[in-house]
């Protein structure tokens, strides 16, 4: 399986093609946005977005080795921890989950519509919950798995809601600032911080938990006693009751039992739409993501409808080839689009790590390909976006949790979190890799990585597919025949011989100062 | 072919020399060129500086990797007077390359394809413009595979830059040691005579 550029150009002439004409209206009235978001009916939307994180989940999910019931308790936790989180956001705070990111939540509050205070009270009110939540129901039903801390972040603005097209596999992107700055500000474990947008929208009680970090505009929240948080909760309306919380966890363990959850490796590609909690996988795997940079700042620059048209339609386009290139050009899954970025996981065949990076690698570099060549020459006004990519691979958990009809594909390990941190890490145009990547790959590929101390990781810049291939040829001894075709779209020369191609002998290159 | 080409400026003022396009043989080796490279080379299309009564070929030489990304670099060939017993001047057009001696270039960003005595031209062969633009594609790919290179490879091999690529070229042909041709360098090109005679 390979990128080819004919193929890229082909398809995403077919979707521009097909894409239909992009509306993007302010949301003004409450509406049920899984529903109304399609690729092409987008919404302005003025709201709260939450993350809410146990990073310690993806740590288990790979070093967890010893024995049978933990992994299986792993998994029965993060499902009912999912669960429960989905209804405290959705049930108590009236909210959307949006999707599990792995572990990682992310939510939107937009009703009332255009009400920041109210939005930021829910959002705040919110982080305060799943910590409580964390801490008194889930950690005390689950003292064997360790004791979980969540982190969380969270920013109120502007964004715009669409939606990736393929039925079946559809899920919610959100666009603009707020909704990435609220992932951005995550801290370590335990730790709840907010954006100075949200900050100042909140009620002066609610600031008075809140202290600001040095003069990055973030603002850490205080550790609220729990009595203190249920008389916010009983000022501000909100229903959450740690008890029934318990009863519901309780109820979901019972209905979870360990002895039918099962694991597994995988001898072939995943079906990530026959995964459960019944069916899960855990496999030796590379995670892969892919994100635009600079892709925030051009859709918030765009001004007129028709910017912010074209900025969508530049999104789709660039999101759709990344999700055929990780899954049709090469033998992997498309796990998950967050925002304007894609996750890929690559695992097979089975165990063989070697051919498993070296597949995740050529998939980095056939995005790379697409992002720099083909996109580009289809959708001239992407010219200033580009791709940054992290790889890394270890034991992945991989399985399809949470609520019924609202279940995530959801990788889980270390692997997953160090790709993420690599490619958050990385500018446009550089994939970076982990040392354990970087020794598993072939001589044609490793040469084109150097060790960057800055970023953490081994990186390759602007690495195409054509200077992969190119590379290759740099051994060419003199006296060697090159052999060439041509046709009308070009001239091919290579130091391989290739059928119908014409033979010479290259002079040996001279040069006069 | 002649005529053609003239309609693309105001006929020019003759000096009294006959170029070699303007004899009938030339005239003819100009429209076989012309259908020899079409096919293959496109993009590259003849025409004349009727200043300087100049045959030049102009356009852009698409190179494809096998993954069938196109780089497109602007070319120009300028055929000098004694066309076809002696080869075109190849030209990076677009600076597409550092137009640099370490990457075979001079300033003007003709191409050093060769040192003159081991040209590949042919010029007895019918086919010998569409062999040479071979080699010219050949040492374009040979520039987006030094750039690709992590350790900046010139593959297919080169020669020393000046004089040491003769005398590279020399030994080589002769089968002794760059010593023995750098001494007796002198002597080979006549400045210098044995002590005595």
């Amino acid at each position: 399986m390979s990128w080819n550029y004919d193929d890229s150009l082909e398809r995403i002439g077919k979707h521009l093609d097909s894409m239909g004409e992009i509306e993007i209206e302010k949301l003004f009235r409450e509406a049920d946005l899984e529903t109304l978001l399609t690729e092409t009916c987008c919404r302005e939307i003025h709201g709260a977005h939450v993350y809410a994180d146990i990073s310690t989940f993806a740590r288990i999910a790979t070093e967890s080795v010893a024995d049978n019931d933990e992994y299986k308790r792993l998994i029965q936790g993060v499902h009912i921890y999912q669960r429960e989180v989905s209804r405290i956001v959705e049930t108590i705070f009236g909210g959307l989950r949006i999707h599990f990111q792995g572990s990682k939540l992310h939510a939107l509050f937009y009703r009332p519509i255009d009400d920041t205070r109210m939005l930021a009270t829910k959002a705040f009110l919110l982080l305060l919950v799943l910590k409580d939540f964390v801490n008194s129901v889930f950690n005390p039903s689950y003292p064997l798995l360790g004791n979980f801390s969540i982190a969380g972040g969270a920013d109120v603005g502007d964004a715009i809601g669409t939606r990736n097209g393929r039925r079946n596999d559809r899920e919610l992107l959100f666009l603009g600032a707020c909704a990435n700055y609220a992932a951005k500000i995550i801290s370590s474990s335990g730790r709840l911080r907010i954006s100075k947008a949200t900050y100042d929208a909140l009620p002066h009680d609610l600031r008075d938990l809140c202290e600001e970090i040095d003069d990055d505009e973030i603002y850490q929240v205080d550790s609220v006693p729990q009595k203190k948080l249920d008389e916010l909760l009983g000022k501000y309306e909100i229903e959450w009751d740690r008890e029934k919380s318990q009863e519901r966890v309780d109820d979901d363990k019972r209905a979870h039992p360990l002895k039918d959850i099962e694991y597994s490796s995988a001898n072939e590609l995943i079906d990530l739409d026959a995964l459960s909690i019944w069916n899960n996988k855990r496999v030796l795997a590379v995670s892969i993501f892919g994100d635009i940079t600079g892709f925030t700042a051009y859709i918030d620059r765009a001004e007129s409808d028709d910017e912010k048209r074209k900025a969508l339609r530049v999104l789709h386009a660039i999101r759709k080839e990344m999700a055929t290139v990780v899954a049709v050009d090469f033998n992997g899954l498309r796990v998950q689009f967050q925002g304007d970025r894609v996750q890929g996981l690559y695992h097979m065949p089975k165990d063989e790590e070697a051919s498993i990076a070296t597949e995740a690698v050529e998939a980095a570099i056939g995005l790379q390909s697409s992002m720099e060549k083909t996109i580009k020459e289809k959708l001239p006004e992407a010219e200033e976006l580009q791709l940054a990519v992290g790889v890394d691979i270890d034991t992945t958990l991989v399985s399809k949790l949470g609520t019924r009809a609202h279940r995530d594909r959801i990788c889980l390990g270390s692997a997953v979190e160090n790709a993420a941190k690599s490619e958050e890490k990385c500018s446009g145009g550089q994939i970076g890799v982990s040392k354990r990547i970087y020794e598993a790959l072939p001589e044609r590929l490793d040469k084109h990585f150097s060790y960057d101390s800055t970023i953490g990781c081994y990186v390759a810049e602007n690495l195409t597919a054509d200077k992969v291939e190119r590379a290759e040829k740099a051994a060419a001894a003199a006296g060697a025949p090159a052999f060439i075709t041509s046709n009308k779209s070009g001239v091919t020369v290579t130091e391989r011989e290739r059928e119908g191609a014409r033979t010479i002998i290259p002079g040996r290159s001279y040069a006069e100062d | 072919m002649r005529e053609l080409l003239y309609l693309v400026g105001p006929t020019p003022k003759t000096d009294g020399r006959t170029r070699w396009f303007e004899r009938d043989e030339g005239d003819e080796r100009l429209k076989q060129d012309r259908a020899l490279i079409r096919h293959d080379y496109p993009d590259l299309k003849f025409g004349m500086n009727w200043r300087h009564k100049k045959i030049f070929l102009d356009g852009t030489i698409t190179l494809r990797a096998e993954c069938g990304i196109p780089t497109r670099i602007k070319t120009r060939l300028v055929f000098g007077d004694y066309y076809p017993a002696y080869e075109p001047v190849a030209y990076d057009t677009g600076n597409m390359f550092p137009h640099i001696a370490d990457r075979h270039f001079y300033v003007d960003g003709g191409c050093c394809l060769w040192l003159p005595i081991e040209t590949q031209w042919r010029q007895q062969e019918a086919t010998a413009l569409h062999s040479f633009l071979d080699q010219v594609a050949t040492f374009f790919e040979r520039q987006l595979i030094y750039e690709a290179s992590p350790d900046k490879s010139w593959p297919w091999g080169q020669r020393r830059h000046n004089i040491a690529g003769y005398i590279e070229f020399i030994q080589e042909a002769l089968g002794v040691d760059t010593f023995l041709v750098s001494n007796f360098a002198g002597l080979l090109s006549g400045k210098d005579h044995l002590a005595g005679c």
